[in-house]
């Protein structure tokens, strides 16, 4: 099921790697966003089964391909076909979706590792609310408790 | 030494107590699709043996109790997710409907405001040119019209709002109500020590209910719960419920009220919450932001008007009819004041072929007039602010949901009814049924023997 998904939103018929720099940059920009909605599609998977791996993995490949996506963009793309501008639209608007879904998703995993770091810290540590938590977590104990998941 | 009848007694209430465990099974195995229905054990204990010095005999088994296997943190935290996803729901749900005045066609405000000054700019070819003069009073008065249709949407959809948030109180009333009943069925059988299982699973259910309406807080209370709002309102004490009412206040929509108390503000969460939310903060937010711009149009324009002269060279008035001086409602009463398309003040000098208060009108269209932006500029951004709440209340929702979906999917490998296992359980407990059968038959046997034991001597 989800390898289907994946493939559906993955541009169809424009492979990146087949496009070398002198490809044209909208479909390129087009192939890189499909990539990135299935990048996006497979975090949040990640994250709902609490596999660590995988959101670093597909972190990684977010931030490459968010790289490559400013690289083409930098070059500037010409307005041509008015069918592929609109597709660039639509699929742009779904990665834009599926950011803002896995941007909620964060913020309620973030919530509950709080939760469980106050937990794990015991009596002997004062309550603070959680506000004044925010960026007091150092990135070691964020990943024990992530583990304990 | 214990006596035939003793072992006869025990071996009965093997009978006795493997027949209740194999009952427990077949209501687990019946609500195996049962929405809530949490999956129940027979705790089975020896009873109390007899002592026939020098020895200790066993008496059989007791069926001691049918507990309801649950887990109250992931019953909690359904909760809480589902009190989000109700508020996003909502807030999405009333948010997209906004929308729908600022999706792009023929006649919304921004291409009025550029058809606004569209005719203002052709006018300035030919400020004579009475056609023209006509040209420009449409455009105002479609200009005028779009922002009173889009005023009046809003103010219909606070009003819709307003009656679904009436009728979710009425609906919050009626669960707590049933959840302060399920409360006193709870805690008549635990009193006397029976199961409550069944009523403790409706109760979460009622609870998860009120949970997407409200937010509601769950305080163990002995054998009963005690439900407030996240603030404290209290909404369910032990068997007694506290019925929210709805009071009309000065701008017509109604408050909420908890024992004599306005709660509206307090309340943030739910569906009830995101109601309110889009009703109070949402859409007064998108009224004021159009009776900015309509205000800041109107004015400007009036300005520039007075500093012109009309085609019988006399001081221009103005074009719209002035808004009110606090801005409020600016927008549902712009109207046009003129109605003689000779009074459009075009020249700057006086003379018919003057258009330099025209250009001057014209040059609005680019002018930061309202916060520093230009009108289309800052109609843009109400556009986009209303698409992008709309899009993060939808990506909420949905987040909410995917994790209501994950604590479920948990709740169910814990408390959910597996057939496998009560098939196993049923064969387990059918052997122990047989084996005591066997027992029994085997006990009545040595009664045969030793109530014939004379004629078989004989």
């Amino acid at each position: 099921m989800e390898a289907n998904f994946e493939a559906a939103v993955v541009f169809p018929f424009h492979s990146v790697e087949a496009l070398k720099d002198g490809g044209e940059p909208m479909p390129t920009c087009l192939a890189l966003f499909g990539q990135l909605e299935a990048s996006l599609h497979g975090s949040r998977k990640a994250l709902l089964a609490r596999n660590l791996a995988g959101i670093e993995q597909r972190t990684q490949e977010q931030r490459a391909l968010a790289g490559k996506i400013e690289a083409v963009l930098r070059k500037g793309i010409v307005s041509s076909a008015g069918g592929l501008q609109e597709e660039l639209r639509q699929s742009g608007k779904r990665v834009l979706a599926a950011g803002r879904l896995q941007a909620a998703l964060l913020a309620r995993a973030r919530l509950k590792l709080r939760v469980l770091a106050n937990m794990l810290a015991g009596p002997s540590v004062n309550y603070e609310p959680i506000s004044e938590r925010d960026g007091a977590m150092a990135p070691l104990r964020v990943f024990k408790v992530v583990s304990k998941l | 030494m214990s006596s035939l009848n003793a072992s006869l007694s025990t071996a009965l209430s093997g009978l006795l107590v493997e027949q209740g465990a194999l009952q427990v099974t077949t209501n687990n195995v019946a609500n195996v699709n049962t929405p809530g229905y949490s999956r129940e054990v027979p705790v089975l204990v020896s009873s109390d043996p007899v002592v026939v010095s020098p020895l200790t005999f066993g008496t059989g088994v007791t069926l001691q109790d049918v507990q309801s296997i649950t887990d109250p943190i992931l019953s909690s935290q359904i909760q809480q997710q589902t009190q989000a996803q109700g508020q996003y729901s909502a807030l999405a749900s009333a948010l997209q409907q906004t929308q729908v005045n600022f999706t792009t066609s023929s006649n919304d405000i921004g291409t009025e405001i550029s058809n606004f000054f569209d005719s203002i700019n052709q006018l300035s070819t030919d400020p004579s040119d009475l056609s023209l003069r006509q040209g420009v009073l449409t455009a105002a008065d479609n200009l005028a019209t779009s922002f009173n249709t889009a005023a009046n949407n809003l103010t219909q959809q606070q009003s819709s709002l307003d009656l679904s948030a009436v009728q979710t109180v009425g609906q919050i009333n009626q669960l707590t109500q049933q959840i302060a009943g399920l409360n006193a069925q709870v805690s008549n059988l635990q009193n006397v020590g029976e199961n409550a299982g069944t009523f403790v699973d409706q109760r979460t259910e009622a609870i998860n209910q009120l949970s997407a309406l409200v937010d509601v807080s769950v305080i163990p209370t002995g054998n009963t719960l005690t439900l407030t709002t996240a603030n404290g309102a209290p909404l369910v004490t032990g068997q007694e419920s506290f019925q929210l009412t709805t009071q009309t206040n000065s701008a017509g929509l109604h408050d909420i009220y908890s024992q004599g108390n306005d709660i509206t503000s307090e309340i943030t969460s739910g569906q009830l919450g995101g109601t309110l939310q889009a009703r109070d903060q949402e859409i007064p937010s998108i009224k004021s932001q159009l009776d900015t711009l309509a205000a800041g149009l109107a004015n400007a324009v009036n300005t520039v008007q007075a500093g012109g002269y009309d085609l019988n060279g006399d001081a221009g008035t103005n074009l719209f009819n002035p808004p009110p001086a606090s801005g409020v409602g600016a927008a549902a009463s712009l109207s046009v004041a003129i109605t003689d398309p000779s009074l459009i003040a075009a020249s700057s000098d006086g003379t018919v072929g003057s258009n330099g208060n025209a250009q001057a009108m014209y040059a609005l269209s680019s002018q930061p007039l309202i916060n520093s932006q230009s009108p289309s500029n800052y109609y843009s951004g109400i556009v986009f602010n209303v698409g992008n709440d709309a899009a993060n209340a939808s990506a909420e929702e949905s987040a909410s949901s995917l994790v209501v979906q994950q604590l479920n999917d948990q709740l169910s490998s814990v408390s959910g009814v597996s057939l496998d296992e009560e098939a196993a359980n049923m064969v387990q407990y059918q052997d122990a049924y047989q084996a005591s059968a066997q027992v029994i038959t085997t006990i009545n046997d040595m009664m045969y023997t030793v109530i014939n034991m004379d004629t078989l001597t004989v």
